[in-house]
């Protein structure tokens, strides 16, 4: 399958730790194309990711992991992009999921695939997060009346035209509901891969899907479809 | 007999109006603004200076002291000032956002 095409969009605060090691195995992979936006970072991870792909952006300041997408996803666009992955900078996702997720993109299957940690067999999912994570699945449905297992995936391929669709206003966390109201407002079609998250320590500790966040995103929500 | 309040809030009116009349003409206040302002800050000296003027309002819209409705008032405006803000804010932030992006894309 032709991966010249494929552009994974990848946006890093603070992750220098871990964005050499991300984007290396991408590239081992065999995927030339990783943008990583590093979204106002005050560590290395411009540097570190500089090192490892020539596609690197800077945000002068933090505007938020949402803000960091539209931001690789409108270069990837402006470089040609067929084909656009989001994929975490923390190492959360797997190299070995990113042909399930693209091929019923390329294949013209579908618009938009959306991974889900719960058709797959999450590796150590902590109880709290799995409960924040259904209950924001269940949220999901019923506000934007799309029906997924998992709404908080930000591993995602989507084709040129739905990327060029999709308008994501919300710089931060949030983005991902917006997302899926997209993909509803822009009558995209969907569908969901199972996939395998990773929760290592490492990010756990970076990642901010605790259930106060989830709080927060759930009043944005509210917030943008009351106010839209 | 005037009422110490009463100094305080005609003084408070003055400076609020001529405030209001020097940003106008300075054209940092639009025609709306200007007369809203106008409208708040002589407000605050007819409610001092003629308080039946208060109760009759209060009186017409069903409240029965003057000052409550002001306290009403009040409320409601400052809601509406801080949703306005708040407005203002989200806008503000998804304009620096686009900043932000084009100087991004720029770079490259």
């Amino acid at each position: 399958m032709n991966r010249d095409g494929v552009w994974i969009v990848i946006a890093a605060y603070r992750e220098e730790k871990s964005i050499g090691n991300v984007v290396a195995e991408l590239k081992k992979a065999g995927y030339p194309n990783i943008v990583v936006v590093d979204d106002g970072s005050k560590d290395r991870t411009f540097s570190m990711a500089s090192s490892v792909t020539s596609h690197t952006l800077r945000h002068v300041i933090n505007r938020g992991q949402g803000a960091a997408l539209k931001t690789g996803i409108d270069y990837a666009l402006l470089q040609g992009a067929e084909i656009i992955v989001t994929f975490d900078a923390d190492g959360q996702h797997r190299v070995e999921d990113l042909q399930a997720m693209i091929t019923p993109v390329q294949t013209g299957e579908t618009d938009i695939t959306i991974g889900s940690r719960f058709l797959g067999s999450a590796t150590n999912l902590p109880i709290l997060r799995r409960i924040v994570l259904r209950g924001g699945a269940l949220v999901t449905w019923i506000m934007y009346g799309i029906k997924l297992t998992d709404s908080h995936n930000g591993f995602r391929a989507m084709s040129r035209k739905a990327a060029e669709e999709i308008e994501l206003k919300s710089d931060r966390m949030e983005h991902a509901s917006e997302f899926i109201d997209q993909i509803k407002r822009k009558k995209l079609r969907y569908k969901e891969i199972p996939v395998i998250i990773r929760y290592t320590d490492y990010s756990k500790a970076h990642s901010s899907q605790g259930a106060f966040p989830a709080l927060r995103i759930f009043y944005k929500m509210l917030l943008h479809k009351l106010l839209r | 007999m005037i009422e110490p309040v009463q100094i305080v809030a005609g003084i408070v009116m003055l400076i609020g109006i001529m405030r209001a009349i020097l940003l106008f003409r300075s054209r940092k206040l639009t025609l709306p603004w200007f007369v809203f302002w106008v409208i708040v800050w002589g407000g605050v000296g007819i409610v001092a200076f003629l308080p039946a003027v208060s109760y009759w309002l209060a009186h017409l819209v069903g409240i029965s002291r003057g000052l409550d409705l002001l306290v009403y008032l009040s409320i409601v405006t400052l809601f509406y000032l801080v949703f306005k803000l708040f407005m203002k804010f989200e806008t503000l932030s998804r304009e620096i956002t686009s900043l932000v992006r084009e100087l991004a894309l720029r770079k490259k």
